[in-house]
C-alpha cells in the first residue's frame, strides 16, 4: 500500500454547534417561546490544513476560536458539518485505534489506580492483566512515574496526573497524538518541566505525529515543528510558521536563543491582532 | 471522638437538668429511661417487637435499593426512560404517607406486607432519584475518554457511569436507611397494629409511660445511626479512592 500524501488533511471543514435552548422555568413550559428554538455559533469557518507523518503541529490562537474543535474533529469525538477530515487518506467517522488523545483536565478516572489507568485501553480490548501491566509499566516508568503504580490521582500532584495521561496515551501505541492544552491547568514552573519531559518521551518514543493546542507561545516554539497561528472568531487559519531549530537543540539554551526570540515576537504580533479582533 | 463525647455528655447533662423536679408527667430522667429499657429487655418485650418490625422494614428498604439502584442507573444512561419515568418518581416522592396508609391497609392487611410494602414505596424514590442524578451527572470528559480508547456503549457503562456512581449508591443507601427508618415508626403508628415497636410505642403512650417511651425513641435513633455508620465503613472499604475526594478532587500542581 502506497504511504498517504499526508498523515492527516483537514479539507474546507466548517463546525457549527447547535444548542437547543433551555426551557428553564418551570412556567415556561406552557407559554409561547418567540426566541429562535435552536441558536447556532460557527465555531470555524473552511480550515484545511496537511500534517505530514511525524510532523509535530503546534496550534495557536486567541480562546475560544475553534482550536480544541478542530483537534476533536481529527479524533472523531465530533464531525464537521462542511469539508471533511481525513487520517491514513480515510474519512474520520469516528474514533479511531491510531488516535490517541489527551485532555486539559488529565480524564483521569479516580477509581482506578495509576496502572489501571494506563492499562486502560488495553483492558477494553482484551489484553490479558499480566500483558497490559508489563505495557503500562513500561510506560509508567518512560513517564517518570515508576514508584506509583498503585496511588489513585487524587494522590498526585498536577503535572503527575497529566504524566499518567501521557503514559495512558502511549500504552495504547498511537501513530497519531492529539494534545489539548495538556499543560493549561499546571503552574508555570511545573509547565515547564512537563515540556522538556515531553520532548524527552516524544524522543524516546519515536516517530509519532503529533498535533497539540496551546495558548503558551514558548510551548508552542519548543515543541513544534510547525506553528499554526488560528484567526478569531469564527476560526480560520491565519498563518503557518515553520519552526527552524533541530529537535536536538530545544533544551534551556535554545530559550536564551535571539532567533527564538524573534520568532516568539513574530508569534505574539500574530496572536495579539487576533486577540484584538475578538475582544473588539 | 473527644468532641463527640462531650457532646453526649452535655446532652445528657441538659436532659437530667431538665427532668429535675418534674412530676409524673414532666420530663423522665436518663436513669428511669434505662430503667424502664432494662425492664422491656428482661420481659423480652423489646427483642419480640424489634424482630417483627426490623425483619419487614430491613427487606422493604433492601428492595427498595435493589429495584431503585439499577433503575436510577438505567434512567440516567438512557435519557427517554429517564425523562420518562422521573415525573412519576417524583409524584410518588410527594405523595402524602400518612394519607395512603389507610388504602394500604385495605390492600395489604396490618402484619409484614403492609410493612415491606410501605418501606418499600417510601424508600423507592429517593434512591432512584440520587442514583439517576448520579448517572447523568457522570462528567463528560470521562466518557470521552473511553470513546477515545473505542469503549463499547456496553464498557463505558460497566466500566465509566457505574464505578462514577458507586458513592451515589452509598449515598442513596444512606438516605434509603433513614427513610425506611421513619416508615417504620410512622407505618407502625398508623398501621395500628398489635405487634411490632408501634404497638410498643403506643401501649407505652396508653400507660402514660413517658419512660419507656422516651427508651424505645432512644433505640430507634441508635438504630438508625448504627446503620448509617457500618454503611460508610462498607464504603471506605469498597471505595478507598473516596478519601480525600471531598476537597475538590483534583491534585493539587507541584
Ligand atoms: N459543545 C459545544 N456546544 C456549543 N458551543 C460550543 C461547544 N464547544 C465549543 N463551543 C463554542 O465554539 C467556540 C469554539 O470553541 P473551542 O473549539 O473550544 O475553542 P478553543 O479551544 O479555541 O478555546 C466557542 O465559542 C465555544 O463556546
Ligand atoms: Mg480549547
Amino acid at each position: 500500500m502506497a504511504e498517504p500524501a499526508a498523515k492527516i488533511v483537514v479539507d474546507g471543514v466548517t463546525k457549527i454547534y447547535r444548542t437547543r435552548k433551555r426551557r428553564d422555568s418551570f412556567l415556561g413550559r406552557f407559554l409561547p417561546d418567540l426566541r429562535p428554538k435552536i441558536m447556532e455559533l460557527k465555531a470555524v469557518d473552511n480550515v484545511s490544513l496537511e500534517i505530514a507523518s511525524g510532523d509535530f503541529v503546534a496550534i495557536i490562537g486567541p480562546s475560544r476560536c475553534g482550536k480544541t474543535t478542530v483537534l476533536r474533529m481529527m479524533d472523531g469525538l465530533i464531525f464537521p458539518d462542511s469539508g471533511q477530515v481525513l487520517v491514513n487518506g480515510t474519512p474520520v467517522t469516528g474514533p479511531r485505534a491510531e488516535c490517541g488523545f489527551i485532555f486539559q483536565d488529565f480524564g483521569l478516572y479516580p477509581w482506578r489506580t495509576v496502572i489501571d489507568n494506563v492499562a486502560f485501553g488495553p483492558e477494553l480490548h482484551g489484553v490479558p492483566k499480566n500483558v497490559r501491566y508489563e505495557l503500562a509499566r513500561k510506560h509508567i516508568n518512560l513517564v517518570g512515574l515508576k514508584g506509583f503504580e498503585s496511588a489513585f490521582p487524587h494522590q498526585l500532584s498536577g503535572g503527575m496526573q497529566q504524566r499518567v495521561g501521557i503514559a495512558r496515551m502511549l500504552a495504547s501505541e498511537p501513530e497519531i497524538m492529539l494534545m489539548d492544552e495538556p499543560f493549561g491547568a499546571l503552574d508555570a514552573l511545573t509547565r515547564r518541566t512537563m515540556q522538556f519531559e515531553l520532548i524527552r518521551i516524544l524522543a524516546a518514543e519515536g516517530s509519532a505525529t503529533s498535533v497539540f493546542v496551546t495558548h503558551d507561545l514558548d510551548e508552542a516554539i519548543l515543541l513544534g515543528d510547525k506553528v499554526v497561528i488560528m484567526s478569531a472568531w469564527p476560526g480560520r487559519v491565519k498563518e503557518i510558521v515553520p519552526v527552524p531549530f533541530p529537535r536536538a537543540e530545544r533544551g534551556e539554551a535554545l530559550l536564551e536563543s535571539k532567533l527564538f526570540a524573534e520568532l516568539r515576537h513574530h508569534l505574539w504580533v500574530g496572536v495579539h491582532e487576533e486577540q484584538l479582533a475578538s475582544e473588539a | 471522638m473527644i468532641a463527640r463525647l462531650a457532646t453526649l455528655g452535655a446532652l445528657i447533662a441538659v436532659w437530667w437538668y431538665a427532668s429535675l423536679g418534674a412530676g409524673p408527667l414532666g420530663v423522665p430522667g436518663p436513669i428511669e429511661v434505662i430503667g424502664a429499657l432494662g425492664r422491656l429487655v428482661a420481659s423480652g418485650r423489646l427483642a419480640t417487637a424489634l424482630t417483627v418490625t426490623l425483619g419487614s422494614f430491613a427487606a422493604g428498604g433492601a428492595l427498595a435499593v435493589l429495584v431503585g439502584v439499577p433503575l436510577g442507573i438505567l434512567m440516567g444512561v438512557r435519557r427517554s426512560i429517564g425523562l420518562a419515568i422521573d415525573p412519576f418518581m417524583t409524584a410518588l416522592y410527594v405523595m402524602p404517607f400518612s394519607a395512603v396508609i389507610p388504602l394500604f391497609v385495605l390492600w395489604f392487611g396490618i402484619d409484614e406486607l403492609v410493612r415491606l410494602v410501605f418501606t418499600f414505596t417510601f424508600t423507592l424514590p429517593q434512591v432512584v432519584i440520587v442514583c439517576y442524578q448520579g448517572a447523568k451527572s457522570t462528567p463528560t470528559t470521562l466518557v470521552e475518554v473511553a470513546k477515545t480508547y473505542l469503549a463499547s456503549e456496553r464498557q463505558i457503562v460497566w466500566k465509566v457511569i457505574i464505578p462514577y456512581e458507586v458513592p451515589f449508591i452509598f449515598t442513596s443507601i444512606g438516605l434509603g436507611v433513614g427513610l425506611a427508618i421513619q416508615a417504620m415508626v410512622v407505618g407502625e403508628l398508623l398501621i395500628q397494629s398489635v405487634r411490632g415497636l408501634g404497638y410498643l410505642l403506643q401501649f407505652a403512650v396508653a400507660s402514660f409511660d413517658l419512660a419507656t417511651v422516651l427508651g424505645v425513641i432512644l433505640v430507634i435513633m441508635l438504630l438508625g445511626a448504627g446503620a448509617v455508620s457500618v454503611m460508610q465503613r462498607i464504603e471506605m472499604s469498597v471505595a478507598p479512592w473516596r478519601e480525600g475526594m471531598s476537597a475538590g478532587g483534583g491534585g493539587s500542581d507541584g
